[in-house]
């Protein structure tokens, strides 16, 4: 027993000094009672208790003592008198609650999850009433679903509606958002509670604590699981309609097992692959098919584990589209050979007599003619007439040394070693917004337009490259290349497609690709947040989703589908609880008498109102035993 | 608008009474009921509502076949026994009533009021004579209830005061009053000489004593107990007591004691008693307690 507000001297001095203002005024209001009366012939006559005697003794003694009690328990309610002990008054505690992937696992009835859940809701039922509880779902990343309260439906409602996650859990993070929370919680420190399995994401969690850690593991000691890691599908480079394809399996069991994979493409089903996986090992199964339309691919295992998540996944394949290029040219056995070099390109040669400002095509080269309409598609212009040049033609430059590349611009990469000869070509003027990207003394040779006003993009190159030695320069081809990459950066751009898990994904980057050239998005469009770091691509999917990461001359795509589930095992301390508190662990913390005592002493004040207050509505009247034998004579007298 | 001291459906309950009286009066009509009405030639006087019991031939057939209701016709009778109704006024009525409960002097003008319209029907001549240690003005009224109004203005102007003298007031009312007749006291009798001995005096006279004691709650079982500072609202005088259950006991038993000794003294003189508590309605009074005293039958 103990006062919140006062000590004990000081609540008897308050007592006290009370009490003799209640028992002052209460002598006061006991003086004399005034009566008027018809007569005092009966009066007088009545028998007088002796006023001497009466005056030693107090009158209405229970009035005085209920109005004391009364006092005595508004105080103690004023003190907030508090029974029990006060160490186990009002603590927190953090249950962490495990949601991630590894929790689906089916475990007899239901999930590993649903058993977490259970003893989540066991625990939370031993703790005292007055103890405040935080509930953290743990997996990829650790969210605080409730605040600290003691309010336990609420705690259990949120327990009730956890769900299990797609992502490998974080056990670092969580623990120590749950000490934290504890630590400027700024009452009682209670106990953080872990709830759930021990597999986790990363190697650095496997020996990770906290003060004042409990934990309830659910987890079956024995797994089985072997699941699909990651498929990776890229496209050949060689030829435009192979595929490269590897599917990466993990026996998460503690013996070998044997699992068979096998793949699929639209109605296409590839050769199985066997793979003999001793415990805690990955194994790769490739494959190379040849496809040039769009399609499902789909990876899958025969295992039969309590996870089936991980044992299926599908990726959607693109169609090999090449792009086409539409050569208006009177020497089209010149432009063959530079454009069939690469299997991505598809040459469509016409005579200029044919041209049209819109082809069935992707890009133009205007081989040295005047169009009678300006393309409506990116375009290459080849010596253009100088009357008819969209970039005005300053000059005709004859035994021009081309002698710079513009190396800020991806028109001239590659390009900046060698000096070119040039028996004759034009000097452009630039416009605008003109890019120069090769550079004789004179002036550009070679301008770049971007797209402006409904015009697409356009290249001029002011001399013939494939006239002469320059068609034996390495720097024709890698020119002609940039060129069209630059024209249709889409048509040229290569796809990789991966599928791995979900949370934490990581993308390992070429060497000079830089963040600034990327765009990271999801399957909506909207921008991914993403951070590079040591040449790592780094982002986070809460979700199941699709995640592309768009550079100029590349695109790869994420499926993150699949459950992230983590490779290492938590070792907890042996120091650290590992069951359930035993009923009454906790102790039991002071009980908050105040409501109660205050609600008393009201009740006492009114009852010693009632009956004898001045204006009581109960007036003081005779024993029954004589209000009986009054009525009686009364009868008696009326009736007489 | 002021609240009549009696509603009508109450009056017209009150005529089937009669004021009773015992003895015969020498030179005086009434006494006894059968005599009450003179025989025809008598002066008429006033017409009645018919009652199951009215003598048939009285019945103003005439009116009868109009009106198609029975009306008694009604005679003058002379002369008559005075009917005398004394009513106490003293301050000692303003006090006693419990709570919840409507003030001796209140009842008492009620009773009054009622006993007065009981004569005036039966065509008695009733004299309203107020006091308290002396008479005060009186209000004669006789002839039918169309006379009761007045009655009623007068015992509705009367206030409480003075003091309880029974002793003046009786000297008084034998100086003033020669003829004898039925008396009725309305009072509490709380006089501190002795009030029964001047009564005494009026019965040794002639008079029919009908004796309407009226009692508070508070006087018979007063509350409250413990030192109690105790004011006569009469003489003003104070009296400090310890007051138990015991003392009320006694008191109680007192003051039934002192009120069959009034009892007694009416029986025992030939007269009536009633003993009223004030908070009894006026119809349990009337046609309880007066009726079992034969005061009205």
């Amino acid at each position: 027993m103990f006062f919140l507000n006062l000590s004990l001297g000081e609540f008897l001095a308050l007592l006290g000094g009370l009490s003799g203002i209640v028992t002052a005024l209460y002598l006061l209001d006991r003086t004399k009672r005034k009566k008027v009366v018809s007569s005092l012939r009966f009066w007088v006559a009545a028998p007088r208790v002796d006023e001497q005697q009466r005056r030693k003794r107090i009158r209405e003694p229970w009035s005085l003592i209920l109005q004391l009690v009364s006092l005595l328990l508004l105080l103690l309610a004023i003190g907030q008198l508090e029974w029990g002990s006060r160490e186990n008054a009002g603590r927190n505690h953090v249950i962490v609650l495990d949601t991630s992937s590894w929790m689906a696992r089916s475990s007899g009835k239901g999930t590993i999850l649903d058993a977490a859940k259970k003893r989540a809701r066991d625990y939370a039922r031993r703790l005292p009433a007055s103890d405040r509880v935080m509930l953290i779902r743990a997996e990829g990343i650790a969210t605080p679903v409730t605040a600290f309260s003691n309010d336990r439906k609420q705690l259990l409602r949120a327990i009730d509606a956890s769900k299990a996650s797609y992502a490998a859990l974080n056990l670092k993070s969580a623990l120590t958002l749950a000490y934290h929370a504890l630590k400027w919680s700024n009452a009682q420190t209670g106990e953080i509670v872990f709830v759930g399995g021990t597999r986790v994401a990363n190697w650095d969690d496997e020996d990770v604590s906290v003060p004042r850690l409990r934990v309830l593991n659910v987890a079956p000691e024995q797994s089985d699981d072997i699941g699909i890691r990651r498929v990776s599908v890229t496209r050949d480079a060689s030829a435009n309609d192979l595929w490269l394809a590897s599917v990466a399996v993990r026996n998460y069991a503690k013996s070998a097992h044997t699992v068979r994979v096998a793949l699929q493409f639209a109605s296409t089903r590839f050769a199985p692959r066997t793979l003999t996986l001793d415990p805690g090992t990955e194994g790769e199964a490739e494959y190379k098919f040849t496809t040039t339309g769009a399609g499902t691919l789909t990876a899958s295992i025969n295992s039969r584990d309590d996870l089936p998540l991980d044992d299926r996944v599908q990726l959607e394949l693109p169609s090999a589209a090449r792009l086409r290029v539409a050569v208006y040219s009177n020497r089209a056995s010149a432009w063959q050979p530079l454009l069939e070099s690469d299997p991505h390109v598809q040459g469509l040669y016409l005579p200029p007599s044919q041209y049209s400002a819109s082809p069935p095509a992707d890009v133009m080269i205007l081989d040295g003619i005047t169009p009678s309409a300006a393309p409506l598609i990116p375009s290459l212009w080849i010596a253009p007439p100088r009357d008819h040049s969209p970039a005005p033609v300053a000059t005709i430059q004859k035994n021009a040394l081309l002698s710079h590349w513009n190396a800020e611009t991806p028109l001239a990469a590659g390009l900046h070693a060698k000096e070119l000869h040039l028996n004759e070509t034009e000097i452009f003027q630039k416009v605008g917004g003109d890019t120069a990207v090769a550079l004789t003394d004179q002036g550009p040779v070679v301008v770049a337009r971007t797209a402006s006003d409904g015009n697409a993009r356009l290249v001029e190159i002011g001399f013939d490259p494939l006239y002469g030695p320059l068609k034996y320069e390495v720097s024709t081809p890698l020119l002609f290349g940039n060129i069209l990459r630059w024209l249709e950066p889409e048509a040229l751009r290569t796809t990789e497609l991966t599928a791995t898990g979900v949370g934490s994904a990581s993308v390992l980057l070429d060497q000079g690709e830089s963040a600034q050239k990327f765009r990271v998005v999801d399957e909506r469009g909207f921008a991914v947040p993403f951070t590079v770091r040591n040449g790592m691509l780094q982002l986070y999917a809460e979700h199941p989703s699709i995640v592309k990461i768009i550079a100029p001359d590349r695109e790869r795509v994420l499926s993150l589908t699949l459950p992230g589930i983590g490779t290492f095992h938590w070792k907890p301390a042996s120091t650290v609880s590992r069951d359930l508190p035993a009923a009454g662990w906790f102790g039991s913390s002071a009980v908050d008498l105040w409501k109660w005592l205050a609600v008393l002493g009201g009740l006492g004040l009114l009852i010693e109102w009632l009956l004898f207050g001045k204006q009581r509505p109960i007036r003081w009247r005779p024993s029954s035993v004589l209000r009986r034998h009054a009525a009686r004579d009364e009868r008696e007298l009326v009736e007489r | 608008m002021r609240e009549p001291l009696l509603d009508s459906s109450f009056l017209e309950r009150l005529e089937r009474l009669t004021l009773n009286w015992e003895k015969s009066f020498p030179g005086l009509l009434g006494g006894h009921n059968p005599s009450r009405f003179a025989g025809p030639g008598q002066e008429f006087l006033d017409h009645r509502l018919f009652h199951q019991g009215d003598d048939l031939r009285a019945v103003n057939w005439r009116a009868y076949m109009r009106l198609e209701r029975l009306f008694l016709k009604m005679f003058q009778v002379e002369p008559r026994v005075p009917v005398r109704i004394m009513l106490d006024i003293s301050n000692s009525m303003t006090a006693g009533h419990a709570q919840g409960e409507p003030s001796k002097f209140e009842v008492s003008r009620r009773i009054a009021a009622a006993l007065c319209y009981v004569g005036l029907v039966r065509l008695d001549t009733i004299t309203l004579q107020p006091f308290a240690d002396k008479l005060f003005d009186p209000f004669l009224c006789g002839g039918g209830r169309h006379r009761f109004q007045p009655a009623e203005e007068f015992l509705r102007l009367l206030r409480p005061h003075g003091k309880t003298d029974f002793f003046h007031a009786v000297r008084q009312f034998n100086t003033e009053y020669a003829q004898r007749g039925l008396l009725i006291v309305i009072s509490d009798f709380m006089d501190e000489q002795d009030c029964l001995r001047p009564l005494q005096y009026l019965a040794d006279f002639g008079h029919e004593l009908h004796l309407v004691q009226i009692w508070g709650g508070e006087d018979r079982v007063p509350s409250g107990k413990g030192e109690l500072e105790l004011t006569d609202v009469e003489s003003g005088d104070v009296l400090t007591l310890g007051f138990d259950e015991e003392s009320l006991k006694e008191y109680t038993a007192r003051f039934d004691r002192y009120a069959d000794e009034v009892r007694s003294f009416a029986q025992r003189n030939g007269g009536r008693y009633a003993s009223v508590p004030a908070g009894a309605s006026l119809e349990e009074t009337v046609f309880g307690s007066l009726i079992r005293s034969r005061s009205v039958v």
